[in-house]
């Protein structure tokens, strides 16, 4: 795992270095390898589709127009996270401002462009019972989400869906590794208490 | 390391970011301790199901309009209304215009509020009257003392309250403008209008306005001799008198003018004008508006050393006598009956004052 993330960063670094140099084509490979990345960060903040949509192709956006300011102290992936999570708050915020709650429901199918998106929340090789029980905590994990305050919301899913270190998280969020650890801990204990309340 | 303790880094010990020898103490507490072994169990699998949490294919034209928006100019991804700009934040902007609305109207009314007049004061209940704002003129006053002609006009345009207020705002407005240290104050100005309002109520009524005689026949102008300033009356072919003050102290003169004026019915027109006479020296200048039958009364009342008119030099004795009689006194005709002079009101006529310096 560790070695595809350090080669996807190498190959990252390329693209960004030809993308800053006005190779087009290396901008497109750069959205195509991170557009899902961008997209469920933008959803797990936002809970709406449009909305996330919205979001992810404003941080390409911003990517683009800004590439040359790109310095490389940080991994591409770090940088892409900061921008869509600053577009996803002000989303966030947007919405907040005219009383609007920008949510999802997880029964309420996803369009796509193909159609509806099912979810498979269940691994198919859970045996059916385990599934359909893992299936029903995975709901309540995100319904449990969503309750959750947006801070603590973005650091569960930085480190549990995105899979950062602390250390990448600290740089998204600029903060110290210190309060990315506490949050971490108080973020997941918010979220026990809240599965423990629906029971 | 107690239970609580151990909770407090079991998150970190689950992703692996704590240091060897604090691992190797939670490891073994975990062992022996089946409350926190569970705490530890639950967060574990929180963190598996958050891993299993449905992910979105994005679409394939994806890409496409990431193209399509690079392509539009630069902006805002909404269009920002006018509403947004003026109510959003609701509970921040709505708020703030209500007050900022309340304190415009408030403000508003404030100076827009009309001058007392004296219908109203009189409406007044006794006790809340302020026997200082009274009108300085007792209307009701029996003839002898009001041994001056005051005029008997109608009383909105007699109403000394309302003199007042209107010198009162002129003072403020000329506060602004002059260049004198002394008046360029408005609290100056105010207290200015404080000791107007006390010389109003407490001026005798002097002897220069006793009914004086029609001027005598070819007489254009006069001279009268009294007091401490020096006053040149002049009856030009045009209404306007102009009356020449040789004083040392404009404001004395100025609060003298505006005061005598008042009392007299008439009030001050317009703002001083200074500007420098062919001797170089600064020349202020006033403009009253006066009942026609009380310009000499108010050149008396500026208790004058000496009025120099076409007509030339008259002895001082004539004025210092207290009759103005043969002084070229512009009075309308005596109103042939009582009822008659309740209803004819005199002319207002425009009277120029300049004030010379001594």
């Amino acid at each position: 795992m560790e070695r595809v993330e350090q080669t996807e960063a190498v190959n990252d670094r390329e693209l960004v270095t030809r993308c800053q140099e006005g190779d087009e084509s290396a901008f497109d490979e750069l959205v195509q390898r991170h557009q899902q990345r961008a997209l469920n960060v933008a959803w797990q903040v936002l809970r709406n589709y449009e909305d996330a949509t919205e979001v992810a192709q404003d941080a390409f956006v911003s990517v683009y127009r800004h590439i040359g300011e790109f310095r490389g102290d940080s991994e591409f992936r770090t940088w892409l996270h900061q921008i869509v999570l600053n577009l996803a708050r002000n989303k966030h915020r947007w919405w907040k401002r005219r009383g609007k709650a920008a949510t999802v429901s997880l029964d309420c199918p996803l369009p796509t462009a193909e159609g509806e998106l099912a979810r498979e929340l269940a691994s198919p090789t859970d045996a059916p019972d385990t599934a359909l029980a893992k299936g029903e905590y995975v709901r309540e994990i995100h319904g449990a989400m969503e309750r959750l305050p947006r801070k603590f919301r973005e650091v569960l899913v930085l480190r549990n869906v995105e899979e950062l270190s602390y250390e990448e998280i600290a740089v998204v969020l600029d903060c110290s590794i210190g309060t990315v650890k506490s949050r971490i801990a108080r973020a997941r204990e918010a979220l026990r208490e809240r599965m423990q309340m629906q029971r | 390391m107690k239970c609580d303790e151990i909770r407090n880094e079991l998150s970190a010990y689950l992703d692996g970011e704590v240091a060897a020898p604090a691992r190797e103490q939670i490891d073994a507490h975990v062992a022996e301790c089946a409350g926190c072994r569970q705490r530890l169990e639950e967060l574990r699998r929180l963190a598996t199901g958050m891993a299993a949490l449905p992910r979105l294919e994005p679409t394939p034209q994806f890409l496409a309009e990431v193209r399509a928006r690079i392509s539009r100019p630069e902006g805002r991804s909404h269009q920002v209304s006018w509403a947004d700009v003026l109510f959003r934040p609701v509970w921040l902007k709505v708020p703030l215009e209500a007050l900022a609305v309340i304190a415009v109207a408030a403000t508003i009314l404030v100076v827009q509020k009309p001058p007392a007049r004296q219908d109203d004061f009189a409406a007044l209940p006794s006790e809340r009257r302020d026997e200082s704002l009274a009108p300085a003129v007792d209307l009701e006053a029996p003839a002898e003392t009001a041994a001056a002609p005051v005029p008997t006009a109608s009383p909105e345009e007699n109403l000394a309250a309302r003199k007042i207020e209107e010198f009162a705002d002129r003072r403020e407005a000329e506060a602004k403008v002059l260049s004198e240290p002394e008046v360029a104050s408005g609290r100056l100005a105010m207290e200015e209008l404080k000791l107007a309002k006390d010389e109003v109520h407490q001026l005798p009524l002097p002897p220069q306005m006793a009914p004086a005689a029609p001027p005598a026949a070819g007489v254009e102008a006069d001279t009268l001799t009294a007091g401490e300033v020096a006053i040149t009356l002049t009856n030009l072919a045009a209404p306007a008198h102009v009356v020449i003050v040789h004083a040392g102290d404009l404001t004395i003169v100025r609060r003298q003018v505006a005061t005598t004026a008042v009392r007299l019915g008439g009030r001050m027109l317009e703002r001083p004008e200074s500007q420098l006479n062919e001797g170089g020296r600064v020349v202020h200048t006033f403009r009253v508006q006066l009942p026609a039958d009380q310009v000499a009364n108010f050149a008396n009342l500026m208790k004058p050393v000496s009025v120099q008119t076409r007509g030339g030099m008259i002895a001082p004795s004539a004025a210092t006598s207290g009759t103005a009689r043969g002084l070229g006194v512009y009075r309308s005709p005596a109103p042939a009956t009582a009822a008659a002079a309740a209803k004819e009101k005199p002319a207002l006529v425009e009277v120029e004052v300049r004030v010379v310096p001594e």
